[in-house]
């Protein structure tokens, strides 16, 4: 049986067009909308984007195609296939422009998607893929309310745990998220940058308590207390005292006796300890001061840098007033026993090492804290040199 | 040379404005090592990170990112003051329910080493905290000392030594 001829002009073309415009149009509006830093990371992902948004049109163009050639050969000639036809145009348009949108213009949707592709082989590895990690941070520091930055923070989060948790972690794969989860605070501004702190302290704290002297190396867990210390000192500007409290004990959360992240862990005690006492935080300080005593007890009978670093943040108090001085005073004498050489030794061991560190300031500090011990002191120190 | 201090875990919400005259006194002498923990997340990893001598409660807590706490101050509207996360998490401590999706309580956590402080003192939380075998328990009030912190831990202390 021959076809009947199907005329040109009993195609409905407009209807069509309108059709395809919409779902090609649709797409582009979407993206169009979208803030800079979803756009950033789409654009990075176009096979993606032309494989889920070009679906729909493929589709359609298979519909329509479909309903012509069933017009055509006149199977439904006289029944609905015009309108079976557009219905499933119609339903390809609703589905099409519901999801776009959600899945291309929430930022918690990027945020998993980033999240996943992240950790596509790390059930395999045991590490997180670079160039995801990389968008995701980015993408967190590049999202404006502190909430949006906020649920990147909780999703590297629940990778660090993730990576921590592998059987092949083995304490180095996770230092460019804890970078990234530091950038981020530190470049966050506004009111809510204050609640940025609590996951990115849990990541940095989570990295630390995977260190195993065992069995893993201490690339992330010194990385990790790095963190600490800047979050520290940025935080002494954030005029709240509860989060320089949080991020120092964290620094003084340790029990172990693993000589280089004790060394890390007193340096950054230090930094953060100078630098409050300079912007007059003294509550700040004496935290700072309380895990460095932590830290003390927990290596005692202590020697080496951690007590040069306690010596140190002594000697920054002690000049900085009159209160300042009898706090140092009564601190250091609760913590002369916890130390291994008697205290003359180990201030002028601090000078030593302040010089030879540059640390200038500093050694003019101890040497103002020894002279005054011996004059003033009563004799704390013997016979003040230097 | 002296032994290691004992260690108090805080868990208190509003310490940002209270922190300065309440921890002020257990920093300037040093004899008790202070970790503060601001929501139940962050409380739960400390709890299960370490053991504490003391661990002061309040009751009204914000939930922190765990999804557990997350839904219990979601199923409570999103009100710390109505969802009483401190109390839920005094009895995940002291009373812990099976089936819970939380780890289980470390084992040297005790009604001994607990303190309830917080605002909210009425009868029935009062009843719950003496079914919990908990005696320390300070109202928050204007006129109380600057070292009622340290006071009470000192209280939690003794009551373990005795």
């Amino acid at each position: 049986m021959t076809p009947p001829a199907l005329g040109v002009s009993e195609i409905p073309f407009d209807a069509l067009v309108t059709f395809f415009v919409l779902l090609i149009g649709l797409p582009a509006v979407v993206l169009q909308s979208l803030p800079a830093e979803i756009r950033r990371v789409l654009e990075k992902r176009r096979g993606m984007l032309a494989r889920d948004l070009g679906l729909p049109i493929v589709i359609a163009m298979a519909v329509a195609a479909g309903t012509v050639v069933v017009h055509r050969y006149g199977v439904w000639s006289d029944g609905p296939v015009w309108s079976v036809g557009f219905g499933l145009l119609a339903l390809i348009s609703v589905v099409t422009a519901f999801i776009a949108p959600r899945r291309y213009g929430r930022r918690d949707a990027i945020i998993n998607m980033l999240a996943n592709e992240a950790a596509r082989e790390l059930e395999l590895t045991g590490r997180l893929h670079e160039d995801s990690l990389h968008d995701l941070v980015e993408f967190g520091r590049r999202s404006e309310p502190a909430r949006e930055k906020l649920s990147t923070l909780v999703a590297l989060r629940e990778l660090s745990e993730r990576v921590c948790e592998h059987p092949r972690y083995a304490g180095d794969a996770l230092t460019d998220l804890i970078d990234g989860v530091v950038t981020i605070v530190v470049e966050a501004r506004g009111a809510g940058r204050v609640q940025l702190v609590a996951p990115a302290l849990a990541v940095l704290r989570r990295a630390v308590r995977a260190f195993d002297p065992a069995g893993s190396g201490h690339i992330d867990a010194s990385s990790s207390i790095h963190g600490m210390s800047v979050l520290g000192i940025e935080s002494i500007g954030m005029g709240n005292p509860a989060v320089t409290q949080t991020i120092t004990q964290s620094l003084g959360w340790s029990r172990g006796k693993d000589r280089a992240l004790t060394m890390a862990r007193s340096q950054a005690l230090f930094e953060v300890g100078r630098a409050a006492i300079h912007r007059g935080e003294m509550l700040g300080a004496m935290k700072v001061l309380d895990g460095m005593t932590s830290l003390i007890h927990a290596n005692a009978p202590a020697e080496g840098e951690l007590v040069r670093d306690a010596i140190g943040l002594f000697a920054h108090l002690w000049t900085s007033g009159e209160t300042g001085r009898h706090f140092a005073r009564f601190r250091m004498s609760q913590l002369e026993d916890y130390f291994m050489r008697d205290i003359a030794a180990v201030v002028d061991a601090t000078i030593e090492h302040c010089q030879l560190r540059a640390l200038f300031e500093t050694a003019d500090k101890v040497r103002v804290m020894r002279r005054e011990l011996s004059e003033r002191e009563g004799g704390m120190i013997e016979g003040a040199g230097g | 040379m002296a032994p290691t201090r004992p260690r108090a875990l805080w868990i208190e919400d509003g310490a940002r404005s209270e922190l300065s005259h309440l921890s002020g006194p257990v920093l300037y002498d040093g004899r008790i090592e202070l970790v503060l923990a601001e929501d139940l997340t962050t409380a739960v990893e400390y709890i299960l990170a370490e053991e504490f001598d003391a661990v002061v409660v309040d009751v009204r807590l914000p939930p922190g990112d765990d999804p557990y706490w997350k839904e219990l101050h979601r199923k409570a509207g999103r009100d710390k003051v109505h969802a009483e996360l401190g109390l839920q998490l005094l009895r995940w401590l002291l009373r812990p329910a099976a089936g819970s999706s939380l780890p289980g309580p470390p084992a040297w956590m005790s009604p001994k080493r607990v303190a309830v402080f917080s605002v909210d003192c009425r009868t029935e939380i009062l009843h719950l905290l003496e079914e919990l075998g908990i005696e320390v328990v300070q109202q928050k009030r204007a006129d109380l000392p600057d070292t009622i912190l340290r006071d009470l831990i000192d209280r939690l202390l003794e009551q373990r030594g005795s």
